[in-house]
């Protein structure tokens, strides 16, 4: 059995963590306890150790309340970040010309700019790249046109009436890229 | 030399760092700022490295490279997941 008037063991800290994480209500509760609305007093680690023992049959250690703490911070910054990066994929989204696939790679890497403490250089180019890629996939898409309408061009050189038809589809493909 | 936190600790924190978000990889330089955050500051590139090497070893991480920034992610596999829980 357990002796009480022992410290807990490392091991017994480190169970703290995977629980904050499967459970939201307790890390919840956990924060406002350190983190109180204005005008709220904060409560002292050594009342929170009695908690958690209490109602929740957890001991551990001062320095693993601490360590808790420490983790559930980092882990609040990357669900604010994640929040950010959905809404950030939703305002692209408007734009029909991004598939999900992009919208995805771009939500994570806006993740991860976002979360890391000091920013994380290749996602920030992560992003750029996307945009570049973009571009580039536009540009190639476009010279393709131009090649296609080239051969059709050619093939139907003498012939007026597919002329006819073809300057309108010229005309209607232009048109459309100008309004992009 | 002695490192400044215990191997142990190191070890909790490479896990801990990757028990968030645990689908979204962490490159090194990422990961390494998510360990010393938890644990204060005090552990160095290669420590992390050793670290992530003997987590490696006992299956606990796995890596992935990442072809848009061109270098490794790490994640946390379910082995990984389970040892501090059980």
């Amino acid at each position: 059995m357990e002796d009480p008037r022992q410290p807990p063991s490392p091991r017994a800290d480190g169970k703290l963590t995977p629980l904050l994480e499967s459970n939201q209500e307790l890390a919840d509760e956990m924060w406002r306890f350190r983190h109180p609305e204005k005008g709220g007093k904060k409560v002292t680690f050594e009342k929170i150790l009695v908690w958690l023992r209490n109602e929740w049959d957890i001991t551990i250690s001062i320095s693993g309340l601490h360590a808790a703490y420490r983790w559930l911070a980092l882990h609040r910054r990357w669900q604010e970040s994640e929040a950010f990066a959905q809404q950030a994929r939703s305002e692209l989204a408007k734009d029909p010309k991004f598939t999900d696939e992009e919208l995805d790679r771009f939500a994570e890497r806006v993740l991860k700019v976002e979360a890391s403490s000091r920013g994380d250089v290749k996602a920030y180019v992560g992003i750029a790249r996307l945009q570049l890629d973009r571009k580039k996939s536009q540009a190639s898409g476009q010279d393709l046109i131009e090649i296609g309408l080239k051969a059709i061009m050619d093939e139907i050189k003498g012939n007026p009436e597919a002329m006819e038809h073809f300057r309108a589809m010229e005309a209607a493909i232009r048109r459309a890229k100008e309004e992009g | 030399m002695k490192p400044t936190v215990s191997i142990r600790r190191q070890r909790k924190a490479i896990r801990d760092a990757l028990r968030i978000r645990p689908g979204i990889g962490k490159t090194e330089r990422v990961l390494l700022d998510m360990v010393n955050e938890l644990v204060g500051g005090g552990i160095s590139l290669q420590e992390l490295r050793d670290g992530l090497e003997y987590c490696l070893s006992e299956k606990h991480v796995r890596s992935k490279y990442n072809n848009e920034a061109e270098e490794d992610e790490w994640f946390i596999t379910q082995e990984g997941l389970a040892v501090d829980v059980t």
